[in-house]
């Protein structure tokens, strides 16, 4: 059952229904609230040393990919853990092999580092997808905000940009809450539609059917009904409202819409990225950064939990993420952007190294949290290495384990946020961007190997 | 997003074909239902399978005495390209396009079928459930039909238009779960003798045994509802596109109690059932679904999770059950308050369903027991059993044999000849007491010598049971309960002190690895060495603080006893002719054990042997290879594999539990012991006789034009490969009789050309 969530309909809503069914009134609250105030993070402290990473790409793969079948893999293991993916290929890196689905990957093995040996031995979706993108243990008393949320609290204070600081291409993960105690504001901005699609519709930017003409007129029309406005003259809370609603139909008419405009690529470009939601997505992600968004995640349109169906999925799927991807760090190679920008691929965990034969699978991999993989890459982290290793199997990891904080407190490193900062907390609670090591919380050092 | 649409159907083939090899490369067939999960003493009838790698069965297993049963037919899953080949059939046989045509689906009919030397073949025909045109032909009398009246040709074509009809109707391109998907008709016959109670039941084929699922020998009238058909996967967001249309007069049946109903429960649906009931009577309304089927993989949470409610005539809800206890299957017990109609109605707890959700319910004045004390006794002594429950008045309890060995038996109560519950019962070979009340802290600790097991109960709620014993400086023991495993509703708690109440060891829930199907491991366990001589106390509770008659246990305290247990898996195993094969076995440890254990066959039928395994202190898990020099076996047959080890200066045996590997909701696997391992000897090079020998029929001559000068002739169309699936195709729908001769000729011809 390759599970492809969400991927079906839900970026079909137009604008008008959505508002009906309360979908955008919460979609512009965000806009309008993070745009309008301009306060965020009024109580987290700046950055103290200079920022490596201004930005960040994380390419989250739902599910859980594969680890042996991509980029661990183990060819020595055998049919009855590589299944049907027996071969290897090498990268323009000596001594560095991927599996054979990962071609332009391998053309860019200098660029990127491989962490073949995270680990945290959770097998759950939520409470995986959790420990992975806050480094906090699940079940705890607090649910803590997501490493884009942090980076969006952090950051989001230089970040002057009309789009909002975290963005989700193009769908929010919604298996946990992104943004944690943080609060709605904290939440990513998701854009909805499908970058691959002749025209990419914003979730309020890009309206369905609806022409900036038409836009334009609708704004007088409400302009001239707004009476209250009118009477309420010099109110600072309407004044606020009014400044919101200006940036949001800047964000809607003007320079904002365009970032998501990819007509304004090259065709060539375009095919290089692949005609694909996911090459597209990755496009976009550099378009944002480029504006400097600082942090920006592309929820992989699809999903990875293949328990059954597994190899046939992967065929599917792992090409497009070859190319997406590869495209993405070499574009933002030419451009002199992957310096400062970082790009982390992983999902939440890895995939059973042994393939699981058994009805109902058939030839599936199921949830494995022990060992798998993470691809980290720019911003400060050098490419070309390997990060400890799996055992024979790939079953455990053999040495260097890394932790969901050391991967999480790298990443904060690089991009100049102090990983034990104190975090706001609505009610005044203690909390820190990440928890301290303890009997629970393992950490086996930075990546300080790659940095 | 539209490529993904249109990718949909493409994968599931692509999906199909690839996996159909590799299940060609795993022989045993698996079944993942069996609807009705059991049948009353006395009675035949069909049961329903659903699984994947149901071809060519030739035989089905029930376990114990009294019980046999044999194929009726298999229906493979089919794909999209044989529904589009029975289609073009109906086509043709609706036409009536030529009177050649229906002659031959005659012939067919009454020549063909019956002139395969296979008795398979010819019994499974004319007993099919679908009524089809072999019954007919068969009632006609072989070969006594030459030149009948055409009305009998049109009747044997109608009844295979029909069974195409039902066969294309209950296609679902995409199932819910593909693995169920494959189905298979076998009829059960149960003597009027045969013991009630919980067998198994597999399938087997010519090259595999199916692994077992549980089958119910019960004494009370049945009733059944149809057998679901293979339901549709949701997608989600538009799961209701998925849902069975259901007429309103499927959703409540009318029963008579006292009876056993067995149904099915597909998605979003309810199965009500009407019945009257007398003022006073104490009903007990018991479900069998998560006993049935302890895990399935695909499903969150991992078993059909039952929900009993019971409504008087006006739609008033008067009793409700999720869980019985611990266990997620529910049990009402009901005292209706006046004369009268009610309904109990059965569902999911959150509205899933699917063919494998299968129930049993058992109501009526039955026996059930709630409670026994104490819940084990020493080996040779006989147990005085204390009972507890419904309608036992004059409910007699059968004591263990005299000479049942140490381990867990189950004792059932008969009340006017109905068996009621099983409950298990623990035998051991220690010296045994009672608890003794108050001992409720360590002033007034009651006081036991080593080594000693209590049988005790946590009376009421906060109940501490505290025992006092003396031991020496350096010495280690053991403090164990046995309560959960027993099925007491007690969720144990285990602390050890020393003399001054300094906390020396504690536990509350420690791991089993043979738990099987019990996904809460309540029973407590420490193992501690004694820093000094003195007096040593053991205090015993229950986790949250609950207590009652119910809350039973068996405390053991002693010094270690190392030893072991053994799981093998699977519990089918098919090896080629003169070749071998290999199962994995499992060991548990007890008490630190860390000896070596030689594993073996015990007492092997002729030419069988195994390889020579031995399991180190450390190893968990290994291979063993089992090889024969036998060609084939007539039939499964039962092994046993046991390990020998020296557990101080005795040499102990243990014979290895069967067990399947199940894993529960996409996550957790057990291994869930079953009661027997077969081993099934195959000859490679035997192929089951068809069920069908095709008759030459004159071909329709197809037009073709000639070339003209120039013109190149025609380049093949398709693959070697796509002609050969294409041949497996017709020939799959041709054995099971749904295409006639004369339309197999043809498009085996096709194919022939195509290349």
């Amino acid at each position: 059952m390759a599970m492809n969530h969400g991927a079906d309909g839900a970026g079909r809503v137009t604008r008008r229904e959505a508002v009906r069914c309360g979908l955008g009134v919460a979609a512009g609250a965000v806009l309008a609230n993070g745009l309008g105030t301009g306060v965020w993070a009024a109580d987290a402290k700046p950055a103290k040393k200079a920022a490596k990473a201004k930005s960040v790409i994380q390419v989250f793969l739902w599910g859980g990919m594969s680890h042996n079948d991509t980029w661990d893999p183990k060819p020595e293991a055998g049919a009855e853990y590589m299944g049907e993916f027996g071969k290897v290929i090498p990268t323009n890196v000596p001594g560095i092999q991927l599996g054979e689905l990962f071609p332009y990957l391998a053309k860019q093995a200098d660029k990127y580092s491989l962490i073949r040996s995270m680990t945290h031995r959770n097998n759950g979706h939520e409470t995986a997808a959790y420990l992975m993108q806050t480094g906090h243990q699940p079940g705890e008393r607090l649910a803590y905000p997501s490493v884009g949320a942090v980076f969006a609290l952090f950051k989001g204070r230089e970040y002057k940009g009309m789009i909002p600081p975290y963005v989700v291409l193009t769908q929010a993960q919604g298996r946990f809450s992104e943004e944690g105690f943080l609060g709605p504001r904290f939440k990513p901005f998701a854009t909805g539609g499908d970058p691959n699609a002749s025209r990419f519709e914003v979730e309020g930017v890009v309206a369905r059917g609806i022409t900036d003409d038409r836009q334009k007129a609708r704004r007088e029309l409400l302009t001239k009904m707004n009476t209250m406005g009118a009477e309420m003259a010099g109110s600072s809370a309407l004044a606020a409202a009014e400044e919101a609603k200006k940036h949001a139909y800047e964000l809607i008419l003007g320079p904002g819409k365009e970032v998501f405009d990819l007509s304004k690529e090259k065709p060539e470009l375009r095919d290089r990225y692949g005609r694909h939601t996911f090459g597209q997505d990755c496009l976009v992600a550099r378009r944002l950064v480029e504006t400097g968004v600082p942090y920006v995640v592309i929820n992989y349109p699809g999903g990875w939990d293949t328990h059954s169906n597994h190899f046939a999925t992967m065929r599917r799927q792992a090409p497009q993420l070859d190319q997406g991807l590869a495209g993405l760090l070499q574009d933002l190679h030419d451009r002199g952007l992957l310096e400062s920008t970082i790009v982390w691929c992983s999902g939440e965990f890895g995939r059973g190294p042994k393939v699981d034969w058994q009805p109902p699978w058939n030839g599936g991999r199921n949830h494995y949290g022990n060992v798998f993989t993470v691809l980290v890459a720019g911003g400060g982290f050098k490419g070309g290495s390997i990060v400890g290793s799996s055992t024979e199997k790939g079953e455990e990891v053999k040495d260097r384990p890394v932790y969901p904080v050391d991967l999480l407190g790298s990443i904060y490193q690089l991009g100049g946020i102090d990983p034990h900062a104190k975090l706001p907390h609505p009610m005044g609670l203690e909390a820190h961007v990440l928890p301290p090591v303890s009997d629970k919380v393992k950490s086996a050092g930075y990546l300080t190997e790659i940095m | 997003m539209t490529s993904k649409v249109l990718w949909l159907p493409v994968l599931g083939v692509a999906g199909w074909l690839w996996m159909a090899g590799s299940v060609a490369a795993q022989t045993r067939p698996y079944i993942g239902f069996v609807y009705p999960a059991g049948g009353q003493q006395g009675t035949t009838f069909r049961v329903k399978l659903g699984g994947q790698g149901m071809s060519d069965l030739e035989r089905v297993i029930v376990t114990g005495q009294g019980v046999t049963a044999k194929v009726v037919e298999y229906n493979p899953k089919l794909g999209p390209q044989e529904i589009t080949l029975l289609n073009e059939q109906l086509r043709e046989l609706r036409k009536g396009k030529s009177a050649s045509m229906l002659a031959m689906a005659s012939k067919m009919s009454s020549d063909t079928m019956m002139s395969s030397d296979s008795m398979m073949s010819s019994e499974m025909m004319m007993s099919s459930s679908s009524g089809d045109m072999m019954t007919s032909a068969s009632t006609g009398g072989k070969g006594g039909k030459k030149g009948a009246a055409n009305e009998t040709v049109d009747e044997s074509t109608l009844r295979l238009m029909g069974r195409i009809e039902k066969r294309v109707r209950e296609y679902v391109q995409r199932p819910a779960c593909s693995s169920i998907a494959s189905l298979a008709t076998v009829e059960v016959t149960v003597d009027r003798d045969a013991p009630p109670g919980e067998r198994e039941i597999r399938v087997a084929s010519a090259r595999g045994v199916s692994n077992p699922l549980v089958f119910h020998v019960g004494q009370l009238p049945e009733y059944c509802r149809k057998p679901m058909v293979t339901a549709a996967f949701q997608v989600l967001g538009k799961e209701e596109l998925a849902l069975r249309k259901r007429p309103a007069e499927e959703i409540e049946d009318r029963i008579t109690i006292p009876c056993v109903v067995n149904g099915q429960i597909a998605s979003g649906e309810m199965n009500r059932y009407r019945f009257e009931a007398r003022k006073g009577q104490r009903l007990v309304i018991s479900a069998l679904a998560r006993q049935l089927i302890p895990y399935i993989a695909d499903a969150v949470p991992g078993w059909f999770q039952p929900v009993l409610t019971v409504y008087d005539a006006n739609g008033k809800e008067l009793a409700y059950n999720d869980d019985y206890r611990f266990k997620p299957d529910p049990t009402l017990l009901f005292e209706v308050p006046k004369d009268g109609e009610y309904v109990f109605a059965i569902t999911d707890a959150i509205y899933r369903g699917r063919e494998d959700f299968v129930y049993r319910v058992t109501i009526g004045e039955l026996p059930f027991v709630t409670s026994i004390f104490p819940l084990g006794c020493r080996a040779g002594e006989t147990p005085k059993i204390e009972m507890k429950g419904w309608n036992l008045q004059k409910a007699q309890l059968a004591p263990p044999a005299k000479d049942a060995k140490p381990g867990v038996c189950s004792l059932v109560a008969r009340q006017a000849g109905v068996v009621s519950n099983a409950v298990p019962f623990a035998i051991d070979t220690l010296p045994e007491c009672l608890d003794k009340e108050s001992n409720n802290d360590a002033a007034r600790a009651q006081k036991v010598s080593l080594p000693i097991i209590v049988n005790g109960r946590i009376d009421r709620e906060d109940d501490w049971d505290v025992f006092q014993f003396t031991g020496k400086a350096n010495q280690t023991i053991v403090a164990e309960v046995y309560a959960r495993r027993l099925d007491s509703p007690l969720d144990s708690m285990l602390r050890v002190t020393d003399a001054s109440g300094k906390v020396l060891a504690v536990n509350d829930d420690y791991e089993q690895a043979g738990s099987g199907v019990n996904t809460h491991d309540a029973d407590s366990y420490l193992m501690v060495k004694l820093p000094a001589d003195g007096t040593y106390y053991v205090y015993l509770s229950d986790a949250a603080r609950s207590g009652g008659e119910e809350y039973g246990y068996r405390l053991r305290i002693s010094a270690p006893r190392p030893s072991f247990d053994l799981r093998v898996v699977p519990s089918s195993l098919s090896i080629r002719g003169k070749s071998n094969s290999g199962v994995s076995v499992y060991v548990i440890r007890h008490d630190g054990f860390a000896g070596q254990i030689k594993l073996g066959l015990k007492d092997p039928p002729a030419g069988f042997s195994a390889s020579s395994v031995t399991l180190s202190g450390t190893q968990a898990v290994t291979r063993l290879t089992i090889k024969t020099d036998l060609m084939a076996t007539k039939e499964p047959v039962a092994l046993t594999i046991q390990g020998v080890a020296k557990i101080g200066d005795r040499e102990v045996a243990r014979a290895a539990v069967p067990a399947e590997d199940r894993m529960q909701a996409f996550l957790w696997r057990h291994l869930v012991p079953v009661q027997d391992l077969r081993v099934l000897v195959y000859d490679p090079s035997y192929q089951p006789a068809p069920k069908r020998v095709p008759v030459p029929t004159p071909l329709v001559e197809k037009k073709t034009e000639p070339l003209k000068p120039g013109q190149e002739p025609p380049k093949a169309k398709f693959t070697k490969q796509q002609v050969a699936s294409r041949l497996r195709q017709i020939e799959l729908l041709f054995q099971e009789g749904l295409l006639t001769d004369a339309f197999r000729n043809e498009k085996v011809a096709e194919c022939e050309v195509a290349q």
